[in-house]
């Protein structure tokens, strides 16, 4: 594809990005900054100078590095299991996707009940919701391993590990650091786990913005999200110099095995990690009282809890919602991983810039953006049902992008040249030689679109909607009100949308699955 | 072959999160509108608000007038959306916004005014207060929630007091949420400055004794509290009078007692308002919803739908609301003004004390 065509191909996620992070974060700072029309800033000053920053800012930080490193240790041994090809692992993969989509209040009642409240309770959290992100980017990524490399490296009297840290580990490098990024930013800007199994004095960044956003304090609420954005920018440097190893092997669809003792090894710290939560959660649906019982299944089809609608309805809300999210993240996504393939400074850093803040600013933020900046025609979308989809979109775009390029950048140049030589056109080179190449990778990212659409993004929450909610939302109304039946069907309903997630990334993955295989 | 059944699966998927239309309306209401019905009016409300179908076709039957209810999140959330869309509201009327918020609301302007007939509400709802802009829709308080089972077994009293969760007896026994995060936590925060004598160093003695501070209702009641159903282990938790009858009604296996009890000491009684939004362009159809909200059919649903009191004083209470929710004899009640007044520093003071 030629510059300028690719240049083409880039306005759509900027136009994207502009309207959906750029505009409404741009808003909440001018609201914030320079409410009379001039910009103050002694807000600024106050907030970076003050010691209870300083302590926020260290304590973010450091929990997200601890949360980002643990979830790599666990992760990527998985990450190799499940990139083999064994009877099982499709199901193991979406498996490990299921706990992403949970409330955090249920996976933190689950937390609560073998560990106090603090920041073991809460690193242990992001990774359980995080391997899932190691496991679907890094996990792409070594499936599609050339393995005469480290076949070669043997040959040559390389023992495993060395062939593994020579030939392997450099060509798994980009995923990786594009795996540790994305969780990084999850951990950096959570929410949900910081206040179920945070304690009192434990306060992030993104906890702190949501306490003087409701205090409607946007002077400190802009400054604080300005430290955010500080260190989404320092980190984005990190991973892209630790991410431009040019891939130089080949794609090589063909399946490999693995030793069986060696796949259970690999596999059974994650596995504890994300399964044990699900346990507790089925254990607390199918046995409400100690002894069996179907009252918890029920009681989604039933219409007096305190949900006053079907619990069950609500799942329908959702899967509208993550098919419009998945499919927009999917277009949008795309389109901005073959623009950004080959460039890595100048207009390609900052679309690649702008298509991941979401992922490392403040959810209540760029939700108070969506209010004041989407209240008025032509773009009035916040009356509107889709706004929701969109700002999924918005969130599950970058991770479309973190899956996808790796896999573009490690296609052999020499595939497309010997394609365009050949006489193919430029269309029919991408069609030919790189959709199928990063057919997997992308995948990968789509499905786990589906996962964040379907375990809603809290940004939403601030925006008022009409009809029935979406499966989180009925899930967290049910827990707010007393009375053991709500809680029953808010565990069901936590259930039955884990198992749903489940099913609609295996769809995913099977249908990125290449169909032929590809060989140079 | 199995692609193909994939790709019908996935299909299948689509359709059922299509077809769902009919059943569950969540696109743009106003394009089914224009033809049969000639009115709309949008009402925004928070997390909590319930209305039967039933009343509403009846107002709609009656009046012509059809309500698109819009949901927000909760109280707070829904105020500080009425107050930053000022300038173009997203609804034409307010419902849900309580005392603890209401004079920011009326210091950013945002309703309209008009005249409201409060004649048959609840005398000292309205006194003092501006009834040409707000109305009290209903009431509740938030007060000590108790786990019986947990202090039978225990063999200690239960609380009856304030001054009892200071007792070196009850240490480590009581949940609290953030006051600056919660509502229910800015109540409890607002009543023990008005009815303990020295509200600062009453907390200072409550840190002492251990009391745990969460973020929210949720974490306080269904993961610490001893009888919310998470298997807590603090029998005490600040939360609301109406918890009783609740826990009645959504028990399993059913009870005919709760199993939760209320002290009635240090209540603080939260009121809940609907205004019409400044800027709506129907302000008539917006008026007769505000009474639709005051009249007997909406009023009579309001205990077993939100669980609070109805601020319609001939409103029948239904049973289990008689027998198990607690109107407490003496609830702090405090005007909006002067929590707005007081709310920052309040704030402020309350987390030094606790929280550092």
């Amino acid at each position: 594809m030629t510059r300028s065509s690719r240049l083409a191909l880039a306005l759509v996620p900027a136009a994207f990005g502009v309207v959906m992070v750029a505009w409404p974060l741009a808003a909440i700072f001018r609201r914030g900054l320079a409410p009379e029309g001039t910009l103050t800033l002694e807000p600024l000053g106050a907030v970076f100078a003050s010691d209870r920053t300083r302590s926020l800012v260290r304590f973010t930080i450091g929990q997200a590095v601890a949360s980002t490193l643990l979830t790599l240790v666990v992760g990527i041994p998985a990450a190799w299991a499940l990139s083999r090809t064994w009877r099982g692992a499709g199901l193991a993969r979406a498996i490990v996707t299921v706990p992403f989509v949970l409330p955090t209040v249920v996976v933190g009642l689950a937390f609560r009940h073998w560990l106090d409240r603090g920041t073991l309770a809460i690193v242990l959290a992001h990774a359980v919701f995080n391997v899932a992100v190691v496991v679907r980017v890094v996990g792409a990524a070594w499936a599609g391993l050339d393995p005469e490399v480290d076949e070669a490296a043997r040959v040559l009297g390389a023992t495993p590990s060395r062939a593994f840290l020579t030939t392997t580990l450099p060509r798994l490098r980009a995923a990786i650091a594009g795996a540790a990024l994305v969780t990084f930013m999850f951990s950096f800007t959570s929410f949900g786990v910081i206040t179920v199994l945070g304690g009192p004095r434990t306060g992030t960044i993104e906890t702190e913005i949501a306490r003087v956003a409701r205090q409607l304090q946007f002077d400190r609420a802009a400054a604080l999200t300005l430290v955010h954005l500080v260190v989404v920018a320092a980190v984005l440097a990190l991973a892209a110099r630790l991410g431009t190893v040019r891939g130089i092997d080949r794609f090589d669809p063909s399946p490999r095995r693995g030793r069986p003792v060696l796949l259970a090894a690999a596999l059974t710290p994650a596995l504890v990690l994300v399964v044990t939560p699900l346990t507790m959660l089925a254990d607390r649906v199918a046995r409400p009282h100690g002894s069996w019982s179907t009252a918890g299944i029920a009681s989604l089809a039933a219409d007096d809890t305190a949900l006053a609608i079907r619990p069950l309805d609500s799942l329908f809300v959702s899967l509208r919602f993550a098919l419009v999210a998945t499919a927009v993240a999917g277009v949008v996504g795309g389109l901005a991983a073959i623009a950004v393939r080959d460039r890595r400074r100048g207009l390609g850093r900052l679309l690649e810039f702008l298509l991941v803040v979401p992922l490392g600013v403040s959810a209540v933020t760029i939700g108070y953006g969506y209010l004041v900046t989407f209240d008025e025609p032509p773009l009035e979308l916040r009356a509107h049902w889709y706004i929701v989809p969109l700002a999924h979109a918005a969130v599950a775009v970058p991770f479309v992008v973190r899956a996808t390029v790796p896999a573009l950048r490690a296609v052999d140049p020499a595939l497309r040249e010997v394609a365009a030589t050949l006489g193919a056109r430029p269309l029919r080179v991408w069609f030919d030689v790189d959709r199928p190449l990063a057919a997997r990778a992308f995948a990968a990212g789509v499905g786990f679109a589906a996962a964040i659409s379907l375990g809603e993004f809290g940004a939403t929450s601030l925006l008022a909607r009409e009809g029935t909610p979406s499966a989180p939302f009925a899930i967290g109304r049910l827990l707010g009100r007393p009375g053991e039946r709500n809680q029953q069907a808010a565990f069901a309903l936590a259930l039955v949308l884990g198992c749903v997630t489940a099913l609609v990334v295996f769809v995913a993955d099977a249908l990125g699955r290449p169909r032929r295989e590809v060989r140079a | 072959m199995r692609r193909l059944i994939l790709v019908l699966l996935a299909l299948a998927l689509v359709a059922a999160a299509c077809g769902n239309d009919d059943a569950t309306p969540n696109g743009d209401g106003t394009t089914t509108s224009g033809a049969r019905r000639a009115v709309t009016v949008d009402l925004l409300a928070h997390a909590s608000f319930v209305v039967p179908q039933a009343a509403l076709d009846e107002f709609t039957a009656t009046t012509g007038i059809a309500v698109n209810v819009l949901t927000g999140d909760d109280a707070g959330t829904v105020t500080n959306q009425v107050i930053l869309d000022r300038e173009h509201p997203q609804a034409d009327v307010v419902f849900g916004i309580d005392n603890t918020y209401l004079g920011k609301a009326l210091a950013a302007d945002v309703f309209a005014v008009d005249e409201h007939d409060v004649t048959a509400l609840a005398p000292d709802l309205v006194a003092g207060l501006d009834t040409e802009r707000v109305v009290p829709v209903d009431y509740g308080d938030v007060c000590l929630n108790y786990d019986i089972a947990w202090f039978a077994a225990e063999g200690l009293e239960p609380p009856d007091a304030l001054s009892d969760l200071v007792d070196p007896a009850y240490e480590g026994l009581t949940v609290v949420e953030d006051p600056s995060t919660s509502s229910p936590g800015l109540a409890f925060l607002l009543a023990t400055t008005r009815a303990t004598g020295d509200w600062e160093a009453y907390w200072e003695r409550l840190r002492d004794n251990d009391v745990l501070v969460v973020s929210g209702w949720e974490e306080a009641y269904t993961v610490e509290f001893s009888g919310g159903g998470g298997g807590g282990a603090r029998p005490i938790v600040v939360s609301y009078a109406s918890s009783p009858p609740a826990d009645v009604i959504y028990s399993d296996p059913p009870r005919d007692a709760p199993a939760i009890g209320v002290v009635d000491d240090g209540c603080f009684r939260q009121v809940e308002y609907a205004g019409i939004l400044a800027g709506t362009d129907d302000p008539d159809a917006a008026a007769r919803v505000i009474e639709f909200l005051l009249s007997e059919p909406f009023q009579t649903e309001v205990p077993l739908g939100m669980f609070v009191f109805p601020a319609r004083v001939d409103t029948p209470l239904p049973d289990v609301f008689e027998r198990f929710a607690l109107h407490a004899s003496a609830p702090v009640t405090i005007d909006a003004a002067t929590i707005d007044a007081e709310r920052d520093d309040l704030l402020e003071r309350w987390t030094e004390i606790v929280l550092s």
